[in-house]
């Protein structure tokens, strides 16, 4: 049982006093006697009664207590002042709804709705005047009534709290039926409540992730919207990732993040990955969902066609007909530059895109087409039926990219935006994404072991940059800032220690060197063996410059910047990233990664 | 949400009686409970600038994946939170002196250890001071006449909420008649297992005439229902209930609040112990327990604890298995196990099942699913941890039936297959099905063992989804090679579990050799103990092709012909069951034009002429097949269709065609190929030949 917004329905309302002689009571309730202390009341108000009106340590404080099947959340006030007949005056507006319902919502504007009725009670005597004669002193009830005579006004009419019960009924009726209430209580004060849905807390996002809009984001603007939101907003697409965005639209990266996080908090976003013919797709045990659950199918025909206007490029987005809420233009890239160009790099998916994609929220059944586009195309489309798309969905695999998928599938593919079927399936749950985890041996090495094996490594191409370079000045630059802040912090001395002890040669590994030599002729993979040589315990002075020398000569050369984003990836290796966050954090494509990883030894690939 | 992650939220305990004398408090831990907890501090810093040094002062919470914050929020980019995971790790490395290899245990629950010195420290802190009065800023005394309610509200669920902290508890009135529980039971004099007890009666009108044990918590706002109904339902009702039992029969609480009111007088007579509290822990068994309850329910352990001598173990059950992904949005504990079979044991409450939306709480999708908790004999246990600590831990005698029964378990044998070797060998226990199946339950229960599929060699694995590649792996690696030195890395083997280029295989493809089975099967079932690996598996649908259909068509129509029947209804039916949909109508093309110039006008009539004669033709394909979603529950039409597949398409022979039809109800895309196999008992051989035979009619599917 919810109301139209989905907020749980108020059972009871009702208000609650400490009476001067027959203690705590219920002065009004609605709906009428529901409450009492008989049999076919909801529970027996004698029960909670000092729950309602606790001792006034415990007033001025939420209370909510379980009775019987309901939840009754109050807000008890405790007002002390000598003009009451007993020298202090209780009060409890109470909310009764069913046990194990949702009542967030409704307690923060309980506990303002007392605060308030406290202070208008201090102020004015607003509720306790109602029936003066029980609760003020019959000598201080001028005194009181003179309070609320506004100088100057006393021939205007003045609108008063006529009367609790028209109240608390109005309350019950506009919060069940609308959500909120608007009631004006005297000239100056009102009650204005409208019930907000609580989400949780938004989620740290990854910066690799793909927002996708679910509402028309343009429709939401106002003038108070925040800068970087008005900022990103163009570029969230549903193709390019969360840096990318704060790049393209030249903001921080954190701030970015936070909206989008924002977004997705109230549902007008939700996250997909990022769109590469290089990816991997698999079913998941949802699947089924797309034979099942009614309508999906057809939302799934009418989003994933492909009208292919490649020849219309000018991204004519507006919308003929009048629905407007779907946005057909799209005449995806993924598509229109196909698997054999722009593919496997980590940019080539960005081109250009249609405006808004509404994912699966906005799309109705029917599909709605710009007259300009029909123009432009002169040719039967084919939707491709359900048992196509199912069949497509299934045979995607953990060991197949798409574009591998694409070409074995191609005859179906036709008039299927893949890009779309993809995101479709991703966002309904049918698919799931296989992420790649590139892992360095080395990294596997120097966990497995303990040691420090990949920062001797990044020491060897830290000294032949050193011998290579002659810019000596923008070494230290490098040195100082990049190195210390980026490398593994403490084991900073460690090396440092371990490079006084190449001063002194130890002669006894030359042997094993020069047995060694041949594995050495395999180039960087070497410095695999040799390391392992270092493992042995009494290492630490066993580096004999000369095996250094010899390992960074057959490093490759390196600039200063490629220096730095290989620190940057093997911290990102070390961090277990997939490769969708490198290729992101490093801004490069995914085979520039891959020629990256070849230079620091050998490595492959998990696919999650 | 975060409903994935243990979030106990408890913060105290407190024990409340009521007598002549009115309410009164007897303990409550941890002592100082007018400490705020340190949470909320937390809140407002979420986003820090990314500038510098402000990481030394990140909490503990921030790098605890079993905990919320490490999930929300802004956090700083990833590589300057790489930055800070490794120094954390570095810290934590110089801390932490060599230990055991980790165990299931340790990775859903907070480490306890840490929990009671913090807990040691602050009482030690509190020395000196006066006890405190309050409680969370309330008023003890009168905070305590609250959590005494009125009778009628005693023997059943109590909840309220001041503020924001929740006080949950059962609280137990004695009844009319003196007794503890509806029910009067005969003499229960004649029952005194405890002979101390024996002096009072349980029947003696005590002064006491309720007991209330009351849990405190503070959990986020938007999970707070759920939380609490958790908490109440799994420990405040059942140690509630023991605690009635116990009264009942032995008398055992009020008995042991006047041995508290004594203990406290003779604490400031001795000076053993520093604090009132290990004190009272100390020389009281319910002190005693109530401490233990908290520091395990708080840390998301399983609270064993001793009530008057019986052991009873209380847990809120973690979140580890899945049937499905959670989305991107829903963190979920590292290393949960993703299964479809988690489905089919999700039901019967022993294991929790993981929520995988982000707003919503799904319910288990197959409400109609047609297994039972009774299939679990055609699983096979994964224990979580070494079978020897799981019997000390279980604290069960070392030659008992179930510590012997936890040896024999393999996860490569079905616990059906188990049973049998049971029964073909005398010299073995004695055990009957039922027997294995409640071992079985209750071991998957206390976070013993996982239900899984036999592990088998020709079985394919993929790397799971939910693998815990990022928050794991490092510290995995050390310990996948402490466990299996002579095995390819954790990185390296589960490279060879995922090529990119070929599909999943069979397990046995990465086998070296016959000799190294046996390792290979051990090391895989570590990485489905740690949630790496998932068994990928088939899932099938009968599949009708038009030419079928269009075959059945025309014996119908023949029928109808010959024995005069009124056609029409049946056509119906074909339309009703056939895929297609109305065809999408080709758009009309509206053309606003502008009425000011005529040449335009005759222009735009020209350019609508040529469009309607250029403009592309929608329309939607025909199925070609039809899918048969439940084929147990087929309309008449769809059995004819199955029929014709069998009979003239497939022309099964006669043994074939009862196996089909004994399996013609998995055909749902429900139950997984491997598992019909173990479940029906057919022999593999007929079943492959089966599948060839009727492979073009058949769709499949293969996920966990």
């Amino acid at each position: 049982m919810e109301t139209s917004d989905g907020f749980t329905p108020i059972i009871a309302i009702f208000y609650a006093v400490f009476h001067p002689t027959e203690g705590t009571k219920i002065v009004n309730q609605v709906p009428k006697d529901s409450i009492n202390t008989t049999a076919n009341s909801l529970f027996n108000f004698n029960t909670i009664k000092n729950y309602i009106i606790p001792k006034p340590h415990l007033c001025n404080k939420l209370i909510s207590i379980k009775v019987g099947k309901y939840k009754v959340i109050g807000y008890p006030v405790n007002i002390q002042n000598d003009n009451y007949t007993r020298n202090f005056f209780n009060f409890n507006f109470c909310f009764v709804f069913p046990y194990n319902s949702e009542t967030i919502s409704y307690e923060l504007t309980i506990k303002r709705m007392g605060k308030m009725f406290k202070v208008l009670e201090e102020q004015n005597y607003l509720l306790s005047n109602l029936s003066a004669r029980l609760f003020i002193k019959s000598e201080n009830i001028k005194q009181i009534n003179l309070i609320n005579e506004i100088p100057g006004f006393k021939n205007f009419k003045k609108i008063n709290l006529s009367s609790i019960d028209s109240l608390i009924s109005q309350l019950y009726q506009d919060l069940n039926n609308y959500s909120e209430c608007c009631i004006p209580l005297d000239s100056a004060n009102s009650i204005d409540i409208k019930l907000f849905p609580i989400y949780p807390a938004p989620l740290n996002l990854k910066a690799y992730q793909v927002p996708i809009s679910m509402v028309n984001l343009n429709l939401l603007v106002d003038v108070n919207w925040d800068p970087t939101m008005i900022k990103i907003l163009p570029y969230i697409n549903g193709i390019n990732s969360i840096k990318k965005i704060s790049e393209l639209s030249d903001s921080d990266y954190l701030l970015t993040k936070q909206c989008i996080q924002h977004l997705m908090h109230y549902k007008c976003l939700q996250i997909i990955d990022i769109f590469q013919f290089s990816n991997i797709y698999a079913p998941t045990n949802n699947i089924v969902n797309f034979l099942k659950v009614p309508n999906l199918s057809e939302r799934c025909q009418s989003y994933i066609v492909n009208y292919d206007m490649s020849s219309n490029n000018r991204g004519n987005s507006t919308n003929g007909s009048g629905s407007g809420t779907v946005n057909t233009t799209a005449p995806t890239t993924a598509n229109a530059t196909g698997p054999n160009t722009g593919n496997n790099t980590f940019t080539g998916v960005n081109a250009r895109v249609g405006s808004n994609i509404t994912g699966t929220g906005g799309i109705g059944g029917s599909i709605s087409i710009s007259p300009v586009h029909l123009k432009e195309l002169g040719r039967t489309i084919k939707v491709p039926s359900k048992t196509l798309l199912f069949y497509l969905y299934r045979s995607l695999n953990q060991g197949q990219t798409v574009k591998q998928w694409y070409l074995q599938h191609k005859k179906h593919l036709k008039f299927i935006d893949i890009r779309r079927f993809i995101n479709f399936g991703i966002l309904n749950g049918l698919i799931y994404r296989v992420h790649s985890y590139p892992i360095l041996n080395l990294v596997t090495k120097s966990i497995e072991n303990n040691n420090d094996e990949i920062n001797e490594l990044i020491e060897n191409f830290r000294t032949k940059l050193t011998s290579t370079n002659v810019n000596s000045i923008n070494l230290k630059d490098i040195n100082s800032n990049i190195y210390l802040k980026s490398i593994v912090n403490e084991s900073n001395l460690k090396t440092n220690n371990r490079r006084i002890s190449f001063n002194y040669q130890n002669q006894q590994f030359d042997g094993i060197i020069e047995s060694d030599e041949d594995s050495m002729n395999d180039g960087i993979r070497s410095i695999n063996n040799e390391t392992a040589v270092d493992d042995s315990p009494e290492d630490a002075q066993s580096i004999v410059p000369r095996i250094r020398n010899h390992e960074i000569n057959r490093l490759p050369n390196i600039s200063n910047d490629e220096f730095v984003d290989l620190l940057k990836l093997i911290k990102l290796l070390k961090g277990f990233q997939n490769i969708d966050s490198i290729c992101t954090e490093l801004q490069r494509s995914r085979t520039e990664i891959e020629s990256m990883l070849d230079t620091l030894g050998s490595n492959g690939y998990i696919n999650s | 949400m975060s409903f994935n992650l243990p979030n106990p939220s408890l913060l105290g305990l407190i024990l409340v009686i009521s007598t002549h004398n009115g309410p009164q408090l007897v303990f409550k831990y941890p002592n100082n409970l007018a400490v705020k907890p340190q949470d909320e501090e937390l809140e407002n810093d979420e986003y820090r600038a990314d500038d510098s040094d402000s990481d030394t002062e990140s909490s503990e919470d921030e790098w605890d994946t079993r905990h919320y914050n490490f999930y929300s929020g802004t956090k700083k980019d990833i590589l300057s939170f790489l930055d800070d995971q490794d120094k954390h790790r570095n810290i934590k490395s110089d801390k932490a002196s060599p230990k055991p290899p980790r165990t299931f245990q340790e990775n859903i629950g907070l480490g306890i250890k840490n929990l009671g010195d913090s807990q040691s420290n602050n009482s030690k802190v509190s020395i000196g001071r006066p006890e405190s009065t309050t409680i969370f800023g309330i008023e003890q005394d009168y905070l305590i006449e609250m959590l005494c309610p009125p009778k009628e509200m005693c023997n059943s669920r109590f909840e309220i909420n001041i503020d924001d902290y929740i006080f949950s508890g059962l609280p137990v009135h004695c009844y009319d008649n003196g007794t503890w529980r509806k029910k009067t039971k005969i003499a229960s004099n004649t029952d005194s297992t405890n002979l101390d007890d024996s002096v009072d009666s349980p029947r003696t009108t005590t002064s006491m005439t309720s007991f209330h044990l009351v849990f405190i918590a503070k959990p986020p706002v938007i999970e707070s229902n759920y939380r609490i109904d958790e908490m109440y339902h799994y420990v405040v009702s059942r140690l509630s209930l023991v605690l009635r039992h116990e009264q009942s029969k032995h008398d055992y609480v009020w008995s042991q609040v006047r041995l508290i009111s004594k203990l406290k007088e003779d604490f400031k007579n001795q000076n053993i112990f520093h604090d009132l509290t290990s004190f009272l822990n100390d020389k009281s068994s319910l002190c005693k327990l109530i401490s233990d309850c908290y520091n395990a329910i708080s840390s998301s352990q399983i609270a064993n604890l001793s009530i008057n001598s019986k052991l009873r173990s209380f847990q809120i059950p973690v979140k580890t298995e899945f049937y499905s992904i959670p989305d991107s949005t829903v963190p979920y504990l590292p290393g949960s196990h993703l299964s479809s079979t988690v489905n089919m044991i999700g039901k019967t409450g022993l294991i929790n099942v993981g929520e995988t939306a982000r707003y919503d709480i799904d319910e288990l999708n197959d409400e109609d699913a047609d297994s039972s908790a009774d299939d679990i004999i055609y699983l096979s246990l994964l224990l979580l941890d070494d079978p020897e600590r799981i019997i000390t831990d279980i604290k069960a005698e070392s030659d008992s039936t179930l510590a012997s029964f936890i040896r024999m378990i393999k996860p490569t044998e079905t616990l059906l297959r188990l049973s049998h070797k049971l029964k073909a060998d005398s010299s073995l226990m004695s055990l009957d099905i039922s027997q294995i199946k409640s071992f079985a339950f209750h071991l998957i229960y206390w976070r013993r063992a996982r239900a899984i599929p036999p592990l088998n060699t020709r079985s394919s694995y993929i790397v799971s989804p939910m693998a815990p590649i990022t928050t794991n792996m490092y510290e995995d690696i050390a310990e996948f090679k402490k466990a299996f030195s002579t095995m390819p890395s954790l990185p390296q083997f589960l490279k060879l579990l995922s090529s990119p280029t070929k599909k999943p295989r069979q397990f046995a493809t990465i086998i070296p050799s016959k000799d190294h089975r046996e390792i290979y099967l051990d090391a895989l079932a570590w990485l489905i103990r740690f949630g790496y690996v998932t068994k990928l598996n088939t899932f099938i649908w009968l599949k009708v092709s038009k030419k079928v259909k269009i075959k059945v068509e025309e014996d119908m129509e023949n029928e109808a012909l010959n024995m005069n029947f009124k056609t029409s209804e049946r056509k119906k039916a074909v339309q009703g069951t056939d895929n297609t949909s109305k065809v999408v109508e080709k758009p009309s093309l509206s053309n606003v034009s502008n009425p000011s110039s005529y040449e335009k006008d005759i222009d735009d009539i020209v350019m609508g002429i040529k469009n309607i004669n250029q403009g592309p033709e929608i329309v939607l394909e025909d199925d070609e097949d039809t899918i048969i979603l439940d084929p147990a529950r087929a309309n008449a039409l769809e059995r004819r269709w199955i029929n014709k597949v069998v009979t003239e398409e497939c022309k099964l022979s006669p043994e074939l065609t009862v196996i089909f039809f004994s399996l013609l109800k998995y055909m749902n895309g429900k139950n997984s190929l491997e598992l019909i196999l173990l479940k029906e008992n057919i022999p593999r051989n007929d079943f492959r030949r089966l599948l060839i035979q009727i492979e073009d009619h058949l769709i499949s599917v293969r996920h966990w």
